[in-house]
C-alpha cells in the first residue's frame, strides 16, 4: 500500500536529485558575513552562473517527467 | 589551557596546520557546530577522502573546513565552471555528504554554497560577530532533521477537487437553471474560470495538507510556486514544502504523509529525508541574503 502512494528518498541514497540538493545548497544556508574570498559583489556572479545550471537542470527534469508521462499517455489513447 | 581558537586535526598541532598564507590558499567552509561534535567528526574522519577536514574553532563554536587554492574558485574560473554540471554535481554531492557526517555527530548550520575565506582570522572574526546567535540557532536544531515532502495530484484528483470547490457547484446550479442560450454562454465562462478553480482548489489542499504536517514539526515552509506541470504531464504538484522535525516526531510525521496520500485518490506524496537542516539555518533578519 505505501509503497504505491509514497516515495521516501534516504539522504545517502542516489536517489537524491541534483535539483533538490542545489535547492538546499545554493538556496539555504548561513551566510557569514566577513572577508569572503568570494564577496558580496563576487556572488552575485557566481549565483548568476549557477542559476543558469539550475534553470537547465530544473527544464532537464521537466523534459524527463514530461516525456515519460507523454508516453504513458500515448498509451492510453492507443 | 587551550588557546580560544586554533586549528586542529588528529594528526597535526597548531602551529603545524596548513594556514594558507601565501595568498593562494584559503578555506572553504561547510559548515559550523559545536567545539564537541567537530572533534567528533574530524576523529573519525575516514582517511581517504583526499584533503583532510579541519576544524577552527571559535568560543563555543567550531568551522569545518578544507583548505582550498583559491584560483579554483576566482571569478572568472567559477564562471567557467558553474556551466559544468559534471563539477557542479561533485561538488555539492561532496559539501552534502561532508555536511551529513557532521549532521550526524550533532547539530550543524549547514552554509551557503561556494563559503570561501581567504584566511582563518577573516572566518572566526565572522564567527565571533554572531557567535551567540549562532550558538543559539545550533541549539534551536539540536535533535532535529529536515525533510521534504511533495504532494502530487492526477488529472483525475484535480477534477475531482474542482467539482467539490463551492465556485463550480454555483456555477453548475446556475447552468441547470438556464436557458438554452444562456446556457451556452455559461459553458464557455466557466470554461475560462476552471482553470482558476482547480488552481484554488489546489491551493486548498495545500493548506490543509501542510497544516496537518506542521502539528508534528519545529518549523516548515511551502514554496510558494509549486513545480509547473510539463506539457502533457499527468498530474500536477500541489505541495512543496519542507519541514523542520524533531526525530522523536518522525514517525508520525511521516505518518501522516503517507496519509494524505492514502486518503484521497489519485493523490501522490514524495518524501526526502532525513536532510541537515538547510532550510532552517538561517538566523532571523537574514533571510534576504
Amino acid at each position: 500500500m505505501s509503497s504505491m502512494t509514497i516515495e521516501g528518498a534516504g539522504v545517502e541514497s542516489r536517489n537524491v536529485t541534483l535539483l533538490e540538493l542545489l535547492d538546499r545548497l545554493i538556496d539555504c544556508g548561513v551566510v557569514l558575513t566577513g572577508d569572503l574570498t568570494i564577496s558580496v559583489a563576487d556572488v552575485d556572479l557566481i549565483t548568476l552562473g549557477l542559476n543558469i545550471v539550475l534553470a537547465s537542470v530544473e527544464r532537464m527534469e521537466q523534459l524527463r517527467a514530461g516525456g515519460e508521462l507523454g508516453r504513458a499517455e500515448g498509451l492510453h489513447d492507443g | 589551557m587551550k588557546p580560544p581558537s586554533k586549528t586542529t586535526t588528529p594528526q597535526t598541532n597548531t602551529e603545524n596546520a596548513p594556514e594558507p598564507r601565501d595568498g593562494e590558499s584559503g578555506w572553504y567552509l561547510y559548515g559550523v557546530t559545536l567545539r564537541q561534535t567537530a572533534s567528533e567528526v574530524i576523529t573519525n574522519q575516514a582517511m581517504d577522502t583526499g584533503e583532510p577536514l579541519l576544524v577552527l574553532e571559535q568560543g563555543k563554536l567550531a568551522a569545518i573546513v578544507r583548505p582550498v587554492r583559491l584560483a579554483e574558485f576566482s571569478a572568472e574560473a567559477l564562471q567557467a565552471r558553474a556551466q559544468d554540471l559534471v563539477w557542479l554535481e561533485a561538488m555539492v554531492r561532496e559539501q552534502n555528504q561532508i555536511v551529513a557526517r557532521v549532521h550526524e555527530a550533532g547539530a550543524v548550520l549547514p552554509v551557503k554554497f561556494g563559503s570561501i575565506y581567504s584566511n582563518s582570522e577573516a572566518l572566526q572574526a565572522a564567527l565571533a560577530a554572531i557567535h551567540d546567535a549562532l550558538l543559539a540557532q545550533l541549539q534551536r536544531l539540536q535533535d532535529c532533521d529536515e525533510w521534504g515532502v511533495r504532494l502530487f495530484a492526477n488529472r483525475q484528483a484535480m477534477q475531482r477537487l474542482a467539482a467539490e470547490h463551492p465556485a463550480l457547484q454555483r456555477h453548475k446550479d446556475e447552468l441547470a437553471a438556464a436557458s438554452p442560450g444562456r446556457a451556452y454562454l455559461l459553458k464557455r465562462k466557466l470554461a475560462d474560470e476552471l482553470a482558476a478553480i482547480t488552481e484554488e482548489a489546489l491551493s486548498h489542499l495545500a493548506q490543509a495538507s501542510y497544516a496537518r504536517l506542521m502539528r508534528y514539526a519545529v518549523a516548515g515552509q511551502a514554496s510558494p510556486r509549486p513545480q509547473k506541470a510539463a506539457d502533457g504531464a499527468d498530474e500536477r504538484e500541489a505541495l512543496h514544502a519542507t519541514f523542520l522535525v524533531q526525530r522523536a516526531n518522525v514517525d508520525g510525521f511521516l505518518e501522516e504523509a503517507q496519509h494524505l496520500a492514502v486518503e484521497q485518490e489519485g493523490l501522490r506524496c514524495a518524501y526526502s529525508g532525513p536532510w541537515p537542516p538547510y532550510s532552517f539555518a538561517r538566523l532571523a533578519g537574514e533571510e534576504t541574503l
